[in-house]
């Protein structure tokens, strides 16, 4: 490693990206200095702007859409894809029936369910048994209160997303439940859930004629499929959406304090009571019906279509996953699949990027075209300038300057405009999934920008270069 | 040799299709002098002025001014000449609209290098800007008058105090009073000031307030009043 090598890697972060912000920005103060250094352009330069005020105003804002563009893009891809990691961060190692991980991970991670194989009690027991095992909470789905799903599982995994409760305490009960965050519901509320996730206001709707795909899968399907826990034999609601479980009834006892992942919206109940709600044993033998949370007895253990495990020390779950990767089940990490899922859209991404970066420079070329037919307009008052004895690199400084205060203006609209363009995004985005996303202008967006200044900079030295290409006199008699 | 003397000597102008323009075998010009080209439209007036400028790329011959040849210069040579020597008024002011008098008139002191010259031309403009009769306001000169953006035109050819004043066409542009005000002031300003004006005029007004005229046909001077054109 060379000596430059070894500084520069001894360097914060932030040191670097501001040495790196300082080296995008110096060919344009490079130019920026050749050509106003000893001049005062600005005043006539500003005339110019005036003149051409709505011309100026249109191109300033072409500048600035573009440039919100790639901004506001880049921010926003970055912004979901930290937020999308961030709500996989406390999910160290997911065990399920062999199947997609990326199905997989929708549904125990991001509570987007779909129907999943499920895990017997068996393989449960051999994970929950296994020594570098801190955790092995198993999860169950398919119920909803008010659109927020009710999802059954542990206390200790209760304890494990959240940390210390906002509020409250944790169950204790079969039929007392954690609100998320998010959920509008309060310690002490009592609820019944519904099948499915469908609103508690849409039951005579959804009764009268809607149609839910996943419920009918549900009763359809072979025993031991399907994300709600059904038991077999349970007669065919297919005709009724979103039935309400009657006479089951929980109690919110606590809140937990937010995590920014759906499951902030979303309220955990203990796993036995989604067992019982359906019909199926309730995970523990007749003796200890009345138990909560683990052990399980696998004779007694329904299924669960995933098992989150935390391990005991970290470096232990790389062969808990080996050791889990097998025929009869799958281990995988969620922060790899996330990383295998964005390399995939990686492509994707890098193409949109430089489609974002493409139209900004074919915008600005546009507008640096438009700019040097425009300085034809005022070919007159440049050659003057010229015969009087104006140092060329005045005049010209006087067109450059006109186009540099259009680009600069255009480009800090445009990163203005990006961040409020990616943050309304972000917020369209998280209502509709309710991961936290937020996109904020880093510095990956500032070294984009300027780069595309200093570039622009440039380039924009071709209008006066047009406009100075005429003859003097042929202009002074026009 | 006072500053402002012009001597010319074998000009020739050729244009396009290598016609010739105009033919200067020999023409002086002393310090201090007023002197109008005329002649009719076409004939090589401008042309002359423009080439003595050293605005003419094609111009061949020799243009000295205080003894300094100047066509044999570089476009950049020149235009440093122009810039310190020469004052310039044409027919169209061809002013910045957008901003002041001031700004147009004092508009190489956008260009000079030193502070101290700077804040002279500066107020040299402003004190010809009162001496033309303009306000030195805030107004953008688009809301003044022909004669008074003729009359800013004229502070900003001066503002940095040239040996010597080439006005094309100057009055041609404007009504009676103006034109008259604009030969009084430019007149009144050499004179006063010792500066070598050559204007190109068809207006008598200027003509007879000149202390000489020449006069060009066809690209080639014509009559040289007595005693001052060799």
């Amino acid at each position: 490693m060379t000596a430059m090598t070894q500084w520069w890697a001894g360097l914060a972060a932030t040191t670097q990206d501001l040495i790196w912000l300082g080296l995008l920005l110096l060919p344009g103060a490079v130019v920026a200095a050749c050509l106003l250094t000893g001049h005062r352009p600005a005043g006539l330069s500003f005339a110019i702007l005036r003149r051409f005020r709505f011309t100026s105003l249109l191109f300033l804002s072409l500048i600035a859409v573009s440039v919100a563009i790639g901004t506001g893009l880049i921010a926003q891809e970055r912004g979901l894809r930290e937020a999308t990691a961030r709500a996989a961060d406390p999910f160290d190692l997911v065990v399920a029936a062999p199947g997609s991980e990326i199905t997989m991970l929708l549904a125990a991670v991001y509570l987007r369910p779909s129907d999943v194989p499920l895990l017997s009690g068996a393989a449960y027991d051999e994970i929950a048994r296994d020594d570098r095992v801190a955790i092995a909470a198993p999860i169950g789905f398919g119920d909803s209160v008010d659109g927020a799903p009710v999802v059954g599982s542990t206390a200790e995994f209760v304890a494990h997303l959240s940390g210390n409760l906002a509020e409250g305490r944790f169950f204790e009960d079969h039929f007392e439940a954690i609100a998320g965050a998010s959920v509008p519901l309060s310690i002490g509320d009592r609820f019944s859930p519904q099948h499915g996730m469908g609103e508690a206001d849409d039951d005579d709707e959804d009764h009268a004629g809607g149609e839910d795909p996943d419920h009918d899968r549900d009763h359809q399907g072979e025993a031991g499929q399907g994300h709600a826990l059904e038991a077999e034999g349970e007669p065919d609601h297919s005709h009724e959406h979103h039935h309400a479980h009657e006479g089951f009834n929980y109690t919110v006892v606590g809140r937990m304090v937010p995590t920014g992942s759906p499951w902030d919206k979303a309220v955990i109940v203990p796993i036995e009571a989604v067992w019982e709600i359906h019909g199926l044993p309730n995970g523990h033998a007749p003796e200890r019906e009345e138990q909560v949370g683990p052990p399980f007895d696998p004779a007694y253990f329904p299924g669960t279509p995933a098992v989150l495990v935390k391990p005991r020390e970290l470096y232990q779950a790389y062969a808990l996953r080996a050791d889990f990767q097998r025929d009869d089940m799958m281990a995988f990490f969620p922060g790899t699949v996330l990383s295998e899922l964005y390399s995939v859209l990686g492509d994707v991404r890098e193409a949109m990027s430089l489609m974002a970066v493409l139209t900004q420079f074919l915008v600005t070329a546009g507008v640096l075209a438009g700019l040097a037919i425009l300085s034809r307009l005022f070919s007159r008052q440049m050659a003057l300038l010229r015969a009087i004895g104006a140092p060329t690199r005045f005049a010209f400084s006087v067109i450059w300057l006109h186009a540099a205060t259009l680009i600069l203006g255009g480009a800090i609209l445009g990163l203005g405009l990006g961040y409020l363009a990616a943050r309304a995004i972000s917020g369209l985005v998280a209502e509709r999934t309710d991961i936290a996303v937020s996109a904020s202008i880093g510095w990956s967006e500032l070294h984009l920008v300027a780069a595309f200044i200093s570039l622009t900079l440039i380039f924009a030295l071709l209008a006066p270069l047009a406009a100075l290409a005429r003859p003097i006199v042929k202009d002074l008699r026009a | 040799m006072s500053e402002g003397t012009l001597r010319v000597a074998n000009l020739e102008v050729r244009g396009e299709g290598d016609r010739r323009l105009l033919a200067v075998p020999d023409l002086s010009i002393t310090s201090g002098e007023t002197v109008v080209i005329e002649g009719p439209s076409g004939a090589g007036k401008t042309t002359l002025l423009f080439a003595i400028a050293g605005l003419l790329d094609r111009a061949k011959g020799r243009v000295e001014w205080d003894g300094d040849e100047i066509l044999a210069r570089s476009a950049r040579e020149r235009a440093a000449f122009r810039r310190e020597r020469l004052g310039l008024i044409f027919q169209e002011h061809h002013l910045f609209d957008e901003v002041g008098p001031l700004v147009n008139a004092g508009i190489a002191a956008r260009y000079g290098s030193k502070a101290n010259k700077r804040k002279a031309i500066v107020e040299r403009a402003r004190t010809l800007l009162q001496q033309f009769g303009i306000a030195d306001d805030a107004r953008s000169v688009a809301s003044f008058s022909g004669g008074e953006r003729q009359r800013i035109a004229a502070a900003r050819a001066l503002a940095h105090d040239p040996a010597v004043i080439l006005a094309d066409e100057p009055t041609a542009s404007l009504d009676r009073a103006n034109a008259d005000r604009l030969i009084s002031d430019l007149m009144g300003f050499a004179r006063a000031s010792g500066k070598t004006l050559i204007a190109v005029s068809h207006d008598r007004h200027l003509v007879e307030a000149a202390d000489r005229r020449v006069r060009i046909v066809d690209g080639e001077i014509v009559s040289v009043p007595e005693g001052s054109v060799s």
